[in-house]
């Protein structure tokens, strides 16, 4: 009798920590779902400075979208003048056995240059976001851990760490328990020095044909050694009524006529 | 006796005593400080124009990692340490930026895709391997400053912060050489690692050559004055002088510099001098009046000796404080300090000296045996008495000839500041800056600044030709170009045998892509270094290869012909050449110092001896030294440089004294013995044997600079030697012969007495 008591108790711990571990991944994968945009346009404008103060401003038009055996980020520069038009499409494949791809287009000279999407050193230009951040498989391959709980600007956060297998750096991030928001992402070395923060803030939500779409309206990313900081400024966003592939070509195509 | 006034002594004593005490208690605020663009006033040219520099493209300082290894360093072993290194060190606090081969970007097409690595992604292990990346190499022109020709040395360059300590720095570098072992040699190049050995080496100058001047400086005391008050009086005159004027130092919060090295030697040589004449004169008097007390010997000797000393440090000072017209702070300092200290050991030789004297109750022992050296310097200087007695014109004729050959040496009189000729033989400094020059094009580079649109393809073409005509220039090392950058994004871009392949973008909006896709791919920091972010400045650098003013001034001329006219040229500067300007500011300090030195002290002897002719002929013989020593330095390739501008107005202020010791005896004399012949011979053999006793001590202080670890103060040391014993032979020689020929009416007796 003794020892079935005890064996069910130890039952309901295992179920318990299981329970908690898949509720920290959940929460994380529910945050990541938010950020990772789908069948939305938005107009960005990007800032980066330097140390220095030295300071660039890029207009982004920038588009997500979900198709049936992928997805695809279309990113135009608008400004300044003399990248408009550049244009940056990422793919991620549903079937993980396909590789995902980074196309750039250069308007000036017409070539295209295709990347492995898992080359992390790819960036958005300018800056220190990880080209990757776009094509939502930015967290893909890491494992996750609960690093316990805190409290930001009076919300309750659960913090969350991730790293790579075989991997001494890490990330903890930041996430709104109740509403699931994702708040703010630490990058720490093998050192645990803090090498790079991100900030998500002033939530905002429109309303799409399948759900309510929620979305930063600021993220910032910095980088407390070299002094650089990158505000991505969501200025509109629309839901996409009608997901054409021709938009999300790399090589922008003739608009059809009226 | 006021002297033995216990109030007066105990005020004089007590007061000394607070005031070294405070001076002390400010010492370990003072800071050194080996920089050399410090040295140059903010607003002037290349400094100003670095900071502008700094502004847009952040630092401009560059250190090197140098791997050397005679058998060579192009093998997976010395690869591998390579990237381990590099790794680490852009882990460095104040290291902005490392680039080694490991950042050398290739462009490469793999299954559709465009593989963006560096040439160390893949460490070759394979012959063919190795063949492979030395063509890469040769044919990249990125890559050609990292690694020398012969293949037996590599660099790492490092952009060090302007916030981090150049000793720090170089501590944290040893540490991550020390982590990363190898069958290597590491060295360090650059001018950060430069100043921190300058700074380590002026430490150590300071702990050596104090010590040794003051051992030296005691030794020798006691052999002229075999007594210990004949040591401990000078001595703590000479002491207290030092800790007071560094007091000061603190106080004003200078930092020592380079120079200020030779504040405590200038001293030492200097200070005791006044000390010197009064034991002289008191054992003098000691021997003649042996039922005298000494304290009434001390009141005589303050009365004898006041004004006479009074005049010599009063000269002095005025020939230290030339150095106030040079535009370098540390050499104006300097002669604020030193004109300082020496008014101290003024002040406490003629009123602190005979006050301790008077604690000594017992008459100074008798010399059992006269001294030999007495004998043997007696001997001589009736020698030159008779000399001068006798050949007055062949002397005269001798100092002039010896002059008109100096004169030549005037224009073989060259100028050089390069801190790199600071370090000789086979130190490791040494070494480094070798490997440096020789086989990696130099570490010390110059900034060509354009701004404006820079992303013009017409301005792009002019940087091309610039960058062509500059690599034909034998004083240029490494070239580093935004056009080089662009033609390798090219080959990213384009394929072999595309018109755009290896070539320049054709359209502003192209060049901008074409950045736009190296900053995606990571490579912001290496565009920084080039081109600023807002597109509007951009840089070519250019290296030294090697750091003399030689080098500096003939690249800055041709960069300035080849270059200058651009439209969008906004300035041609570096650290590099920072020591032009202080050469500039050399050569017009020395001339400004030595006017104002001369000036002072013409105006001050002829207040002395009531006759300008007086201030004019005592002047003469420091002309003479003055040619002697600076046609010596052009005869024997001695460069001026920012320590031995120096020498004149210390030798000035020294050699004066001689002249004027001379002159003042001399008219006692002649007063005395109403003839010109009588009156040298006296004076030879009195005051002969005092101003001889006071070069001899300048001599040997200064002859301990032998010991400095640095070419330009054992140089200094030399020139001070042979410039002070030229004094010595003019006040001894020159002076007394140009008073029997010209016979001045200033040293006659004062016909109103």
């Amino acid at each position: 009798m003794k020892i079935t008591i005890l064996f069910l108790c130890l039952q309901a711990i295992i179920s318990l920590a299981n329970g908690a571990e898949k509720d920290t991944e959940t929460l994380f994968q529910n945050a990541v779902k938010k950020l990772a945009m789908k069948d939305v346009q938005a107009k960005m404008t990007l800032e980066s400075t330097d140390a220095d103060g030295n300071s660039v401003l890029r207009k982004l038009n920038v588009s997500f979208a979900h198709f049936e055996n992928f997805k695809k980020v279309i990113i135009e520069i608008t400004a300044p003048e003399d990248l408009n038009g550049t244009r940056i499409l990422t793919t991620d494949f549903l079937d993980s056995s396909r590789e995902s791809t980074i196309e750039v287009f250069l308007p000036s000279t017409g070539k295209i240059r295709k990347f492995r999407a898992n080359n992390r050193r790819l960036k958005i230009p300018g800056t220190d976001i990880p080209m990757n951040y776009f094509s939502s498989s930015a967290f893909n391959g890491y494992l996750i851990t609960d690093a316990g709980q805190t409290s930001i600007n009076e919300i309750d956060c659960k913090k969350i760490k991730l790293n790579l297998p075989d991997n001494n750096e890490y990330l903890i991030a930041y996430i709104d328990i109740i509403n699931e928001l994702m708040f703010r992402i630490e990058y720490y070395d093998k050192k645990e020095i803090l090498t790079g923060i991100n900030e998500f803030s002033e939530y905002g939500s429109i309303d799409s044909s399948n759900a309510e779409i929620i979305f930063p309206r600021n993220i910032s990313v910095s980088n407390p050694e070299t002094g650089n900081i990158s505000k991505l400024t969501i200025n509109h966003l629309e839901a996409l009524t009608e997901i054409r592939k021709t938009d999300f070509n790399i090589v922008p195509q003739p608009k059809p006529a009226e | 006796m006021k002297l033995q006034n216990s109030t007066y002594r105990t005020i004089l004593i007590a007061g000394t005593g607070i005031l070294a005490s405070l001076s002390v208690w400010l010492l370990p605020s003072l800071n050194i400080n080996p920089s050399f663009d410090s040295y140059i006033p903010e607003n002037i040219n290349n400094r100003a124009f670095l900071n502008k520099l700094d502004s847009i493209f952040g630092s401009n300082e560059k250190l090197l990692l140098i791997q050397y290894n005679e058998k060579g360093v192009f093998n997976p072993e010395s690869f591998t340490r390579t990237r381990q290194l590099a790794e680490k060190l852009q882990e460095i606090d104040g290291i902005e930026h490392t680039f080694s081969l490991n950042d050398v970007i290739e462009f490469r097409e793999e299954d559709g895709f465009t593989e963006i690595h560096t040439l160390l992604a893949h460490i070759p292990d394979k012959p063919s391997e190795l063949d492979s990346l030395k063509h890469k190499i040769a044919e990249n022109p990125l890559a050609g400053h990292l690694i020398s020709d012969d293949f037996t040395t590599s660099a790492i360059v490092l952009t060090k912060s302007d916030k981090t300590d150049d000793q720090s720095i170089i501590a944290e570098i040893n540490r991550v050489i020390k982590q990363t072992p190898g069958k290597d040699e590491i060295h360090i190049g650059g001018l950060a690692y430069i100043r921190s050995s300058v700074k380590t080496y002026i430490k150590k100058d300071l702990i050596t050559l104090m010590p040794a001047a003051l051992l030296v400086m005691v030794v020798m005391l006691f052999l002229f004055f075999r007594e210990w008050k004949g040591v401990l009086l000078p001595f703590l005159v000479v002491l207290l002088s030092i800790i007071l004027s560094f007091g000061l130092m603190a106080l004003f919060s200078w930092e020592i510099s380079l120079v200020s090295v030779l504040l405590p030697i200038m001293l030492i040589a200097i200070a005791n001098d006044y000390g010197i004449h009064l034991i002289n004169l008191y054992q003098e008097e000691s021997r003649k009046n042996r039922q005298e007390p000494p304290s009434a010997i001390a009141q005589k000797i303050f009365r004898e000796l006041k004004r006479p000393i009074t005049i010599t440090g009063l000269t002095t000072i005025g020939g230290m404080l030339g150095l106030l017209s040079h535009q370098m702070a540390p050499a104006a300092q300097l002669g604020v300090l030193a004109s300082a200290g020496i008014g101290i050991a003024l002040i406490l030789s003629l009123y602190l000296i005979p006050v301790l004297l008077t604690f000594y109750n017992k008459a100074p022992k008798r010399p059992a045996i006269e001294r030999s050296s007495d004998r043997f310097l007696n001997k001589t200087l009736h020698l030159f008495a008779r000399g001068v007695n006798k050949h007055p014109k062949t002397i005269v004729t001798s100092f002039l000839i010896i002059s008109l050959i100096s004169i030549g040496g005037l224009f073989l009189l060259k100028v050089d500041t390069n801190v790199e000729g600071y370090f000789t033989g086979d130190s490791t400094v040494r070494t480094s800056i070798e490997l440096t020059n020789k086989k990696l094009g130099g570490s010390q580079y110059i900034s060509l600044l354009f701004s404006g649109n820079i992303l013009e393809p017409d301005v792009l073409r002019r940087m091309e030709k610039y960058t062509a005509q500059i690599a034909l220039l034998p004083q240029a090392g490494n070239i580093i170009s935004p056009v080089t950058l662009f033609r390798e994004l090219s080959k990213g871009l384009y394929s072999a045998g595309e018109s755009g392949y290896d070539n320049l973008p054709q359209s502003r909006p192209e060049a901008a892509q074409y950045l736009e896709i190296a900053s995606m791919a990571g490579f912001d920091k290496q565009i920084a270094q080039l081109i600023d972010p807002n597109r509007e400045n951009a840089r070519i650098l250019v290296s030294l290869t090697d750091g003399s003013n030689q080098t500096g001034k003939e690249l800055l001329s041709a960069l300035n012909s080849i270059a200058g006219k651009d439209p969008l040229i906004k300035g041609i500067a570096g650290p590099g050449l920072s020591k032009i300007q202080i050469a500039d500011m050399v050569i017009r300090g020395q001339i400004t110092s030595l006017v104002l030195a001369f000036f002072i002290i013409i105006i001050l002897l002829s207040i002395i001896f009531k006759s300008i002719v007086a201030g004019i002929k005592g002047s003469l013989p420091l002309l003479f030294s003055t040619v002697l020593l600076f046609g010596l330095m052009g005869f024997s390739g001695i460069p001026l440089d920012i320590v031995t501008a120096l020498l004149s107005s210390i030798m000035i202020g020294v050699g004066i004294d001689y002249t004027i010791h001379f002159l003042w005896r001399y008219k006692a004399e002649y007063a005395a013995h109403g003839s010109i012949e009588a009156a040298i011979s006296t004076t030879l053999t009195t005051t002969g044997r005092g101003i001889i006793f006071n070069a001899l001590s300048v001599i040997i202080g200064f002859a301990v600079l032998a010991l400095s670890g640095f070419a330009p103060l054992r140089f200094f040391g030399l020139l001070v030697v042979i410039s002070i014993f030229s004094c010595l032979i003019c006040a001894l020689l020159l002076v007394p012969a140009i008073i029997t020929l010209t016979r001045p009416k200033f040293l006659e007796p004062d016909q109103n007495i």
